[in-house]
């Protein structure tokens, strides 16, 4: 699951983004609103993280900015004011959430979670697909009753699949939800993570669609 | 001087009086001028009536006895009359007319006995021709010459009961005492005969008096009819002053829009001008109180994110780390048999590390809420404290009046969540009416998350402190009421104090723990802000501040007693709340705070 995260204090950025990539997220860190604008035009993002004080645009106003513009991506909005009328406004804005600073990562993690559901039209929590049931809380994938082992790269890209069940995702998006920014990537990698887990999900789990790139398999079957 | 309306009229009265006395006293001192020149003018007419007459009728024979029956006259008191006979042959002779006003004016006891002083009359022809002519050139003679001249006279004819006016007395004008009253005499001699007439010179000021009086009776009697006339035309002038002052103190405290009345008015408009200048200095000092509440909140806020969020990630990475394997060859004091893999969270230094990063996050987390607890007392600090008994200005954050009942119940559940075995020891007050559903309607005026808050604060601190040291965990039961009451009593209050009164009535929220409990010193300063009984404890010393700042902006109380002085006034089933103990053994605490009900709020009977 690909998270942009738009903060510009150094310090509490490197901090929840450890703490992300340690609860499975792939996350990447931009400093302010212009190079938000740029990460959003040239990658595939999940949610983002928005903190409002930034320094050449204010986060509200970028937000409002990104709603004219018809971006649908989930935010949540971090901020160190906590006033009521500023969370109003916030969410007014287009915020889908709200937190305020100091706050625990793993209510962060679960609120980036709930959002994620959500903006998939679910309302729980967990999938089953076949004789597959995938726990996104608990970050369990259990097949015929006992819990299959998957890395972190493994279920970054069954979160990535799952967040858009029916649509082909294409081989830099799901790059992108696997890795970020990272160059150093080998152009087969994602090609091996999708080998692993049709082993390990069964061959199913996973569609080619040739020529454009993958999809979540046996999605009919899938039920909330 | 408070009153400007008494000090303009003490000045208006001082000038009118000043003024009007100055003319009083010019026209006073005119007026006894002219009435005594009028009195001294008919002495000098009665004297020269009196000798025309005598020296008309005067008998042939000059021998006293015949004057007698002659001149017997009653006057009225204060004047009096006397003719006498001059014996001897110095006579004062007058030989032209002087019936001028010098001579009447003149006072003979001055240096002058000219000619005039004898004035012109029909009856100066006859005694002038009796007047020696050898005499004639002693008219420069003094007058205590002549005086002492005619000391031989015989009194011919006196006034009933006037004194005699025999003696020195100068020809003339002349104030002498006889009988021991003061008389204005006027001495006349004409044809052998002297006549002195004279006024009571007591008398006549009682004229001058009687005369002052008319003068000034109309003058005081005009100036207190002024003064009622000022008193209603400053005022009137005043008015405007008065209408500037009823704007400004019916404004509520937290209203700071310019000042509307006495704009118009020439010598009003700069005050309301600085007035609103003042105004709009406050409003910028309280918006940049609360930009700076703001910002500190963002400084102070970030920077503890960074810690508490690198503090998080490290337990999480050594929670990690706690389950991988490793050969113990390397711990010191591992022995061979120790040499298989084990995993890292039984080593000493994963163990170190996880206790040091979990106090790590306690502190964060104390810094957090202290950080909390002071943003919370600055913004409150920005709100000025309500006039109104209903509360209303109280509600300046914008927010719905808080549902009393489910801000305690969502106190309660957040408090029971944030200290261990809270839910277990957290219970309602034995009488707690549970099931009205008057109490749950209950609105109070005050913001839903200020109460919450304010609630939260109390129960966290009645689990914290109000534990036994040693006692069974039912013996530290929080307990928690809610009732209404009609208004704000202190149960241990020693002096009777002016309590605000709410026509709707207030919401008396009571906690009462049973741990050590404070002393009623204690409980007197343990509203202080960074107030700690030990300083060592958990906790800033600012959440009992908080929940009196709510209380005093929304013009309720907050009271801290003992719990023995509360079930002392309250008389309440005591065994109810004390499992059995006697009641000296009750230690513990007891904190009420009332608030008032929302006047619009659907009121219990």
């Amino acid at each position: 699951m690909h998270v942009l995260l738009v903060e510009d204090n150094a310090l509490v950025a490197s901090g929840v983004k450890a703490g992300l990539q340690l609860q499975g997220f792939g996350v990447d860190v931009v400093g302010c609103a212009s190079q938000a604008d740029a990460a959003l035009k040239s990658s595939h993002f999940d949610v983002c993280v928005l903190d409002l004080g930034l320094p050449d645009e204010d986060g509200l106003h970028l937000l409002a900015r990104w709603r004219r513009q018809g971006l649908e991506l989930p935010v949540l909005v971090l901020t160190a004011r906590d006033a009521v009328d500023q969370r109003i406004e916030g969410l007014q804005t287009g915020a889908d959430d709200y937190l305020v600073k100091p706050f625990d990562l793993h209510e962060l993690a679960a609120r980036l979670h709930a959002l994620l559901r959500r903006a998939a039209g679910r309302t729980v929590d967990w999938i089953v697909l076949g004789d597959v049931k995938v726990d996104l809380a608990a970050g369990q994938a259990i097949r015929e009753g006992s819990i299959v082992d998957l890395s972190r790269r493994e279920w970054a890209l069954l979160r990535a699949l799952l967040q858009s069940p029916g649509r082909v995702l294409s081989l830099e998006q799901l790059r992108d939800s696997l890795y970020g920014y990272s160059l150093d990537v080998e152009s087969n990698a994602v090609n091996v993570h999708v080998h692993h887990l049709r082993r390990k999900l069964g061959s199913d789990m996973v569609e080619t669609v040739r020529g454009v790139g993958f999809r979540l398999g046996r999605v009919q079957g899938g039920s909330c | 001087m408070r009153s400007l309306r008494v000090r303009l009229l003490v000045w208006l009265c001082l000038a009118l009086c000043t003024l009007w006395g100055g003319v009083a006293a010019w026209m006073f001192a005119g007026m006894r001028h002219e009435l005594r020149s009028v009195l001294d003018d008919r002495l000098i007419a009665s004297a020269r009536m009196v000798a025309g007459i005598v020296h008309q009728f005067k008998p042939h024979n000059t021998s006293p006895e015949d004057w007698g029956p002659m001149l017997n006259v009653v006057a009225r008191d204060g004047v009096a009359c006397e003719v006498s006979m001059i014996r001897s042959e110095v006579q004062t002779a007058p030989t032209h007319d002087a019936m001028d006003a010098d001579a009447v004016s003149d006072e003979a006891s001055g240096t002058a006995a000219r000619p005039a002083l004898i004035p012109a009359s029909p009856l100066d022809a006859p005694r002038a021709k009796t007047v020696k002519t050898g005499r004639a050139g002693d008219f420069a003679d003094t007058a205590s010459e002549q005086a002492a001249e005619p000391t031989d006279s015989q009194v011919l004819a006196r006034t009933a009961g006037a004194p005699s006016f025999q003696g020195p007395l100068p020809l003339g004008f002349s104030s002498i005492t006889k009988g021991g009253k003061p008389w204005r005499t006027y001495v006349l001699e004409e044809h052998g005969v002297r006549i002195a007439t004279a006024d009571r010179i007591d008398v006549r000021e009682g004229l001058i008096h009687g005369f002052a009086y008319t003068i000034i009776l109309p003058f005081v009697l005009a100036l207190l009819a002024s003064m009622v006339l000022m008193w209603w035309g400053v005022t009137r002038g005043l008015r405007p002053l008065e209408s500037l002052r009823q704007e400004l103190s019916e404004r509520p405290p937290g209203d700071d829009s310019p000042v509307a009345q006495g704009r118009q008015v020439k010598e009003l408009a700069p005050l309301v001008q600085t007035i609103n200048h003042l105004l709009q200095r406050v409003h910028k000092a309280i918006e940049r109180e609360r930009r700076w509440s703001d910002d500190a909140a963002h400084e102070l806020r970030t920077p503890l994110t960074a810690v508490k969020t690198h503090v998080q990630v490290a337990q999480m990475a050594v929670a990690n780390a706690g389950s991988q394997m490793v050969a113990l060859r390397d711990q010191p004091g591992a022995g061979k048999e120790d040499a298989a893999p084990r995993p890292i969270s039984e080593t000493a230094q994963w163990q170190m590390t996880r206790q040091a990063l979990e106090q790590a996050g306690e502190g964060v987390e104390h810094l957090q809420h202290t950080l909390e607890q002071l943003l919370l007392l600055a913004r409150l600090d920005c709100q000025p404290v309500s006039e109104d008994a209903g509360g209303s200005r109280a509600m300046a954050c914008g927010s719905e009046p808080a549902c009393a009942w489910e801000a305690l119940e969502k106190a309660w559940g957040l408090a029971a969540t944030a200290i261990p075995s809270g839910s277990l020891r957290l219970r309602w007050l034995p009488r707690q009416a549970l099931n009205d559903a008057r109490l749950q309607d209950l609105r109070v005026a005050v913001p839903q998350p200020l109460l919450v808050s304010a609630l939260r604060n109390l129960m966290e601190n009645a689990l914290r402190y109000g534990q036994q040291a040693s006692g069974e965990p039912g013996d530290s039961a929080v307990l928690l009421g809610l009732r209404h009451i009609p208004q704000l009593a202190q149960v241990g209050g020693d002096k009777p104090q002016a309590m605000p009164v709410n026509p709707a009535g207030y919401v008396e929220f009571t906690v009462i723990d049973h741990g050590p409990g404070l002393s009623s010193e204690d409980c007197a300063v343990a509203t202080q802000r960074f107030w700690r009984k030990q300083h060592q404890a958990h906790g800033s010393g600012l959440g009992l501040a908080i929940v009196q700042r709510i209380a005093q902006c929304s013009d309720g109380e907050l009271e801290l007693l003992p719990l023995a002085q509360w079930q002392q006034h309250k008389g309440y089933a005591f065994e109810q709340v004390h499992n059995g103990l006697a009641p000296e053994a009750a230690t513990g605490l007891v904190v009420r705070l009332c608030l008032p009900v929302k006047s619009c709020a659907a009121l219990p009977d």
